[in-house]
């Protein structure tokens, strides 16, 4: 008889504990759902003109995931050093995940292979091979620099010059976009120029150089602070016939000079999608969920009477 | 089939132990109630639940409704305004017209970026705040335009654009909506079609929809009678292609509820026209907001219920076995007791009843106990009391005298009476022994006196008479063996011995009044009724004999008190002796015995 009891005590409180344990992982599940994840973003600029539109579309992720979101930027661009500073300061002050754009893909993979612990990070606009990197968002940059060098192809002749104005070397996904425009371009027979500017001051007296030149040339530039520096140069001028400027990236003030031609041609990237897809994917991978280990932005070719073509006009202003 | 039902279940009832019974009785009738109550109330909250939900998100898409419907008709009213109050029947060319459009503007300048007004050709004739046009804008050729210009007595809405008219040298790119009118210039004499165009803010229309979520996940967009989206929380994203949205499939519905079901996911539509510009707001619920039945809700309430039902099955449990143990207990302690007979062993305690039930069984343990026991001692003396008897028959001294007389008969060559004496002995210790058995016939029991008085009468020669007589139907009666001889024999030695002559002992069978009667009467020296009382008075010393001594009489030596004991032992205490005895007059004693026929004793 005590043995019957014994056993239908046991019996009966396994499942009352089995009842109580599947309650507990339904309501954990519930606060889990609820409950606000931390993600920091560090970019690689000084100021966030250039990602507006980024942190919008990371905005909307946020109120979608309920992310208390905190952006923070550099003080020097590509100032690698900072960036590591900021990115431990941000793991130091419990982040769940942190979104990066790196200054240096190269000591970036390094620094992140040497660190332990187990904050997930995505990067965004070029590649990181990290182990730590969970996901890379980033736009097709290689499809960027080909459809940017049709655009350019259309409008030039043998005997212009290129400057393909860029980046130092090491950030990938601009190592992407300067081969591909190479690449595409090779085939005009026009003779491509490579500059790689230290610093925007360097960049505007090689600008002051050519204009001394008096040279016609074709400049693209394959960043938007080149590009932005480039348009504010030839508007300053009015040489807008004489350096034909192409570019990547883009702002209100570079959509107002495409509109004014001052710029040929914008390959825009869909910045809003990256914020929100950066957003989406961290917090993935704070809730376990599935996680993209790559996703390549959508962008569009925009010229001085598409932009207020509906596509554009959503990506180059988006609404809200 | 019910029948059945019912069968199987008094089968069940029928079998398992009673703790089983109250277990399963009382658990299932609980998780029946709790079942039925739970089922009853969670469909009931469900459903007014959800009637409450889909309340609530109706009055607040017309609330929305209400607000969108005011600030659209507030920018209507403007234009209606700006047009009869400052262009109608005013000269273009007067400054006045600016200031009257400059006030207006200001009154409105949080809702609306732009007031302009072209001509039939396109030319920007007035616009607050001052700028100037793209120069690579063609008017004519804008929707704003040539729609006002086809429809002149409509107010023209357009979808959300971001505005691309103006020189804006702080490189604004703003999102308006605009509202375009066809209207009346004069200019001197004549007067003119032109076009009033002004630009709403788009946040305007944003901030009235924002901020508007229906439960958690549920939220309201706006669209055009078409289906293109005006507003919607996830636009950017729509556009984008990142997301995905019903709205060209809801802009075919009229104005209500719909369910549908939409990425796999159930939601409730509700569709709400907007006034004069026949723009539809959208409510999107998800089921989870409207609904409890979701599966984490489910979950939720299918645990709680087994948590319930097995906490209550927990109690039951408890209680039954709190109720059903101590009956076990003593059902053990009954089936013990069977074995060892002893009152003490049985289990005294549980409920009220229960214990009441165990001390009545240990009463009637006590009082088995004690009747066994009084068996046993009957038992006892009855063996007793025929071994007295037995032994009595067996009196060396009767035997010798009996043998004495017979060695004489012998000598004296009396043959005859010799083997009469011989074979009324042989008889006479034949009945005595009568193979061990206690009960005989009253002839037996008669033939044994006739054989004693047959020894006894040569032994006192012609000291006494006697007779025996029964009457036929009490032959075949059973007798306790050895309870008349006796008696006879104390006749002879208390009466009959002393006497000189003209003796008799009457010996009679007879029945009355449902009885059986055995009677020795005697004429013998007889005793006072005080003695004869006492003589079978158990309380009472036996009388005692002029020497002292009580010592066993001559004879066979048994006293009455053996015969009245082994009656009553047999019999009952309704049976027995009555002595009834005067001095000198004689002595009779009665026998009641039951009527007993010796068949009825064999079949027993």
């Amino acid at each position: 008889m005590k043995k019957n009891t014994n056993l239908f005590i046991a019996v009966a409180g396994l499942f009352i504990f089995a009842a109580i344990f599947i309650n507990y992982l339904n309501m954990s599940q519930r606060i889990e759902e609820g409950r606000i994840i931390k993600i920091s973003i560090i970019i690689n600029d000084v100021d966030d003109t250039f990602w507006k539109n980024f942190k919008k579309g990371a905005g909307q992720g946020a109120t979608d995931y309920n992310v208390d979101m905190t952006f923070v930027t550099l003080y020097d661009k590509n100032n690698f050093s900072q960036q590591e500073t900021l990115l431990l300061r941000e793991i130091d002050n419990k982040a769940d995940a942190i979104i990066i754009s790196p200054a240096n893909n190269t000591d970036l993979d390094e620094l992140l292979d040497s660190m332990g612990g187990k904050i997930p990070i995505i990067s965004i606009g070029s590649k990181l091979e990290s182990s730590k990197v969970v996901s890379n968002i980033m736009p097709n940059n290689e499809q960027m620099g080909e459809e940017l060098a049709a655009a350019v192809g259309d409008d030039i002749n043998s005997i212009d010059k290129i400057y393909i104005v860029t980046g130092q070397k090491g950030m990938s996904g601009k190592d992407e976009r300067i081969n591909s425009v190479k690449a595409s371009l090779s085939d005009k027979g026009q003779r491509i120029t490579t500059i790689r500017p230290l610093d925007d001051s360097e960049f505007n007296n090689w600008l002051d150089e050519k204009l001394t030149d008096n040279e016609n040339f074709t400049l693209i530039a394959l960043e938007e602070s080149h590009l932005a520096l480039a348009a504010q140069f030839i508007d300053k001028h009015q040489i807008s016939d004489a350096m034909k400027l192409y570019g990547i990236g883009y702002n209100n003030r570079l959509v107002y000079y495409l509109e004014n031609e001052v710029i040929k041609t914008i390959v825009a990237p869909d910045y809003y999608s990256m914020g929100y897809a950066a957003i989406e994917q961290a917090v993935n991978t704070v809730k376990d969920d599935v996680v993209d280990k790559e996703i390549m932005i959508g962008h569009s070719v925009v010229y001085p009477d598409t932009v207020y073509d509906k596509k554009n006009e959503m990506l180059l202003f988006p609404i809200g | 089939m019910i029948h059945s039902i019912f069968k199987t279940i008094k089968m069940y009832y029928n079998k398992v132990s009673i703790r089983s019974a109250v277990f399963a009785s009382f658990t299932l009738s609980s998780v029946l109630v709790i079942l039925f109550i739970g089922i009853s109330l969670y469909s009931s909250f469900s459903k007014k639940l959800d009637a409450n939900v889909q309340e609530e998100k109706q009055i607040l898409i017309n609330q929305v409704n209400v607000a969108l419907n005011s600030h659209l008709r507030n920018m209507m009213r403007v234009s209606d305004a700006l047009y009869y109050s400052v262009i109608k029947n005013a000269d273009i060319r007067d400054e006045s017209i600016n200031e009257n459009m400059r006030l207006i503007f200001d009154v409105n300048m949080d809702d609306i970026l732009n007031i302009a007004l072209f001509d039939a050709d396109g030319n920007l004739v007035k616009i607050v705040p001052a700028a100037n046009i793209k120069d690579n804008y063609n008017v004519t050729n804008a929707e704003w335009f040539k729609s006002a210009m086809n429809k002149t007595e409509n107010l023209h809405f357009f979808l959300p654009s971001v505005q691309n008219i103006y020189v804006d040298i702080e490189y604004n790119y703003q999102w308006v909506v605009s509202l375009s009118q066809a209207v009346e210039i004069t200019k001197g004499n004549q007067t003119e079609q032109g076009i009033l165009l002004i630009d709403m803010k788009y946040g305007g229309i944003e901030q009235i929809l924002k901020n508007t979520t229906i439960g958690t996940n549920g939220y309201i967009y706006l669209m055009d009678s078409e289906g293109n989206i005006i507003y919607h929380p996830k636009q950017q994203l729509i556009a984008a292609g990142l997301c995905s949205e019903t709205n060209v499939s809801s802009a075919k519905l009229k104005d209500g509820n719909y369910e549908e079901v939409f990425n796999g996911e159930k939601r409730m539509v509700s569709i709400k026209s907007v006034g004069y510009t026949g723009w539809k707001i959208v409510g999107i619920t998800k089921e989870q907001n409207f609904s409890i039945n979701d599966i984490q809700n489910k979950v939720f309430v299918a645990t709680v219920f087994f948590l319930f039902i097995m906490i209550l099955a927990l109690m039951n449990w408890f209680i039954s076995s709190k109720i059903t143990n101590p009956i076990k207990m003593l059902e053990q302690s009954v089936e013990y007791v069977e074995g060892t007979m002893n009152e003490d062993d049985i289990f005294i305690g549980g409920s009220y009843e229960v214990t009441g039930l165990g001390k009545s069984i240990k009463k009637m343990v006590g009082q088995m106990q004690k009747l066994m026991g009084d068996i046993v001692t009957e038992h006892g003396l009855k063996r007793k009391s025929e071994l007295d008897a037995l032994q009595s028959q067996i009196n060396p001294h009767f035997l010798y005298n009996t043998l004495d007389i017979i060695v004489w008969m012998v000598e004296n060559e009396q043959k005859v009476e010799a083997v009469r004496v011989i074979t009324a002995l042989a008889r006479f210790f034949r009945i005595s022994l009568s193979k061990g058995q206690n009960i005989i016939t009253v002839a037996d029991e008669l033939e044994h006196v006739r054989n004693y008085l047959t020894i006894q009468d040569k032994r006192f020669k012609n000291k006494f008479v006697y007779t025996i007589e029964a009457e036929p139907e009490t032959l075949n009666l059973t007798s306790i063996k050895l309870i008349l001889q006796p008696i006879v024999e104390n006749a002879i030695y208390h009466g009959m011995e002393f006497m000189d002559g003209d003796g008799f002992i009457h010996v009679n069978a007879y029945i009355k009044t449902e009885f059986l009667y055995m009677v020795v009467k005697d004429n013998g020296l007889g005793m006072t009724q005080q003695t004869a009382d006492s003589l079978l008075d158990t309380t009472v010393d036996l009388p005692v004999k002029p020497d002292n001594t009580s010592a066993p009489h001559k004879g066979s030596g048994i006293g009455l008190r053996n015969i009245q004991e082994r009656i009553q032992l047999y019999y009952g205490k309704s049976y027995g002796l009555a002595i009834e005895s005067e001095p000198d007059v004689g002595t009779t004693i009665t026998m009641r015995l039951p009527i007993i026929p010796i068949e009825q004793a064999e079949k027993e």
